[in-house]
């Protein structure tokens, strides 16, 4: 097999994982969930969805420094912006209990429950 | 940025340039992209075996990465490498470059592409480049990564086919401090070469992942040697500081 052709089956591998992967989870609600980071806590401080379903929660940081959205047991970890939001994709979750935190305010915890 | 911060990313990038992998053992990339992380890198790698010529193969690598956005990591790394009855020696720099073609979790799979290209360090050794893709699936509370690549020599000194690698891992996300899991790592060799099991490199082994501390993330596998190619036995370690700015 030729180099070119060998790289060539790289690229169209990688182009058939993106078609493979390009079939999105239904929601379990269109426009999603949201959490609010304002001063030193998180609301709801515990966010309730759907077991079993895709989950769209928007993370939103009303202050006036950066925040990052952390959780080991979701494994997710993404910066939010003074001012700013981010868009987080979870699940299908198990039910229970998964905690995050703000990374760069550790005291600063929350729990999404799927149930 | 503090100064202490500041002195220490200074420091690490000098070491980049004192200090390759060879091994069929590499760290497991995932497509995630962490955008406004720089994090500082180490990993390390050694063989274990009766036969000298397969004991004692060692590698270091110190890397600089930076999450320039939500979908492209860059890095520069400074590896050095020891065969057996040798002396450490400077092997080589390279600039990756990791692509996130999803957004994570919005798919049935996350899927990207690692890019690097690798400059040799040591007159006579060739550059190379080195394309991965790269897979990720979250399945309850496990996390499974593929990485295939292939790595092909390019200039004077070149070999003419690219060698292929394979690695896997899945991890049981316990909590942030310890989530157990197990790798697999296969380097198949030159692609022209139609060879068998036993004289390609395949390992399998138990692996841990965490946090050490707030901003320090580790990893730890240690392998046993599945074809005759191999070495008995092998290790791995990843120490990771994230900073933010």
């Amino acid at each position: 097999m030729t180099k070119l052709s060998l790289f060539t089956f790289a690229l169209l591998a990688t182009f058939a994982a993106v078609q493979a992967a390009d079939t999105p989870v239904q929601t379990a609600n269109a426009d999603g969930y949201t959490i609010i980071l304002k001063d030193r806590a998180w609301s709801p401080v515990d966010l309730v969805v759907p077991a079993g379903q895709k989950v769209k929660i928007t993370v939103k940081n009303l202050n006036d420094k950066p925040a990052e959205f952390e959780s080991a047991t979701l494994n997710r970890e993404k910066v939010v912006t003074q001012h700013g939001e981010i868009t987080v994709f979870v699940g299908p979750l198990d039910a229970g209990h998964y905690s995050y935190v703000n990374d760069f305010d550790r005291t600063t915890t929350g729990t999404i429950t799927a149930k | 940025m503090s100064r202490y911060t500041a002195l220490s990313a200074a420091a690490f990038a000098a070491l980049l340039f004192a200090v390759r992998p060879a091994l069929a053992i590499d760290e497991i990339y995932s497509p995630i992209a962490e955008p406004g992380e720089i994090s500082l890198e180490y990993n390390g790698n050694n063989t274990f075996d009766h036969h000298r010529d397969k004991n004692n193969i060692a590698e270091q690598q110190t890397e600089i990465e930076w999450g320039v956005n939500n979908f492209w990591t860059t890095s520069l790394t400074g590896s050095y490498e020891k065969n057996p009855d040798e002396s450490w020696k400077t092997d080589a720099v390279e600039w990756e470059n990791r692509f996130q073609f999803l957004p994570q979790g919005k798919f049935w799979l996350d899927v990207g592409m690692l890019a690097t290209y690798i400059h040799a360090v040591q007159k006579d050794d060739p550059d190379a480049l080195e394309l991965k893709l790269l897979l990720q699936k979250d399945t309850g509370h496990f996390t499974h990564m593929l990485n295939a690549g292939i790595e092909q020599e390019i200039g004077r000194h070149s070999g003419p086919a690219p060698d292929r690698n394979f690695a896997w891992s899945t991890r049981y996300r316990w909590n942030e401090y310890v989530q157990p899991g197990f790798e697999i790592q296969s380097d198949f060799g030159i692609a022209s070469v139609n060879d068998r099991f036993q004289n390609q490199e395949h390992y399998i082994g138990p692996a841990i992942y965490g946090r050490l501390l707030p901003n320090l993330k580790y990893e730890a596998a240690y392998y046993v040697g599945l074809s005759d190619a191999a070495s008995n036995s092998a290790a791995r370690v990843k120490l990771e500081y994230e900073m933010h700015f």
